[in-house]
């Protein structure tokens, strides 16, 4: 069931990728401004990538949550997976919306409440991932710690562009889209989802096959079977 | 006396202005006949309210030599007219700016080149055509870069973490294998 699953939604999203990259090249209009024009087409994979670092970050805080509450190894692997998709797609968020903020405002980058709000989120998962790997025995407990004060970043960063003046573009921005700058943002933000679960089903099974290979040694030198 | 004059004189003054300017980028159209200043001038001594449609409807003054010099006699009395009073220098200032502008809007800018012959629409066209595309070139192929930038970082990073995770899962797969060596060992040394 599982695997049916697996393969099931690599296959959608290979087809949603083919689409998706047809229609922000040929189907989406060109913004008729000189500095955004072309570059207006990175807004089709900044805002996803912005979405599902939202959603990876929740899915490790609350995933952490889990495991403090129920001490159960799968909740602790789930987050653990989620926190290092969560650095991949924050930086590919930084990335991207850099890239735009020097096509659009002649800067890679600025200290301004949306940027510095995303900066700190993605450092604070990047805390999570270095204490997982070195933090020894506890670290689990330790970085659970950080996944949710991660969580509580997120509202932050939302309402940043409302509570502060900001030079990013406002949240009103997607919900005033129309036709398909509209459909091929939200099958883009679709496909990168889709994207998030292969890959963590894939990181969460490696994660799993390690611990049962180190509980199996564990146990068998317990029970004097090796040296 | 000295204010109707100035009016006059400045209305005569934009007026000429505005049918040159219309008779130069129109090609040498004839000018319309009108009468001198100076002619104008000597009836609104007589009654001054009534003077101020007949300046302005002889307001587009000539643009020939005779009007302009007609212009010139009036001169000493306008500048005088300005000294001696603030408030209607200012008021002038702001009708001739008015005036101005108005002529300046984009739709009676456009309207000189829409009356000119289309072998010269197609002169100026053909003209800036080069500079326009290299601009136009220049600016998509500075936005293409950036797309490309964009994209090759998120396709990068990605195709990066599944490069860690295949890493991952061939140790994986080694020290599965090692484990079983080490248990067959040890359940052999057993027997």
């Amino acid at each position: 069931m599982n695997r049916i699953f697996f393969y099931g939604a690599v296959g959608i999203g290979a087809l949603l990728f083919f689409y998706t990259m047809h229609m922000v090249i040929y189907g989406t209009p060109l913004v008729p401004s000189k500095e955004l024009y072309i570059n207006q087409k990175i807004f089709y994979y900044h805002v996803p990538q912005a979405f599902l670092s939202f959603t990876t970050v929740i899915v490790c805080g609350v995933a952490a949550l889990l495991f403090l509450r129920k001490r159960q190894a799968r909740f602790d692997d789930v987050a653990q997976a989620a926190g290092e998709l969560a650095v991949i797609f924050g930086i590919m968020m930084l990335a991207s919306g850099s890239i735009w903020g020097k096509a659009s405002w002649g800067v890679w980058w600025t200290w301004d409440a949306r940027l510095t709000t995303s900066l700190l989120l993605w450092l604070l998962m990047v805390g999570y991932v270095i204490v997982r790997r070195y933090g020894g025995a506890g670290a689990e407990r330790l970085a659970a710690g950080l996944a949710v004060f991660g969580m509580a970043d997120i509202p932050l960063i939302y309402f940043s562009v409302k509570i502060w003046e900001s030079q990013h573009p406002k949240t009103s921005v997607v919900p005033e889209l129309t036709g398909t700058m509209s459909s091929t943002l939200w099958i883009s933000v679709l496909l990168f989802h889709i994207v998030f679960v292969i890959l963590l089903i894939a990181r969460v099974g490696q994660l799993r096959a390690e611990r049962h290979l180190r509980e199996t040694r564990e146990a068998a030198l317990d029970a004097g079977i090796l040296d | 006396m000295h204010r109707l004059l100035i009016a006059f004189f400045a209305t005569s003054l934009i007026a000429g202005a505005g049918s040159a300017m219309a008779q130069d980028s129109a090609g040498g159209a004839e000018p319309a006949a009108q009468p001198a200043p100076g002619d104008s001038a000597a009836e609104t001594k007589t009654d001054p309210a009534a003077a101020a449609e007949p300046a302005a409807a002889a307001a587009p003054a000539a643009s020939s030599c005779e009007g302009m010099i007609a212009k010139a006699d009036l001169q000493p009395a306008c500048e005088a007219a300005l000294r001696d009073d603030a408030d209607w220098r200012a008021a002038l200032g702001r009708e001739l700016g008015n005036r101005i502008m108005e002529y300046l809007t984009p739709r009676k800018e456009g309207e000189p080149e829409r009356a000119k012959p289309e072998t010269w629409v197609i002169a100026q066209a053909e003209r800036l055509a080069n500079r326009i595309h290299q601009t136009e070139l220049d600016t998509i192929r500075t936005n293409n870069r950036h797309v490309v930038m964009a994209y090759a970082a998120l396709w990068v990073l990605m195709l990066g973490f599944v490069a860690f995770m295949w890493t991952k899962q061939r140790s994986l797969r080694e020290e599965i294998a090692e484990l079983q060596d080490e248990l067959r060992e040890a359940t052999r040394d057993d027997e």
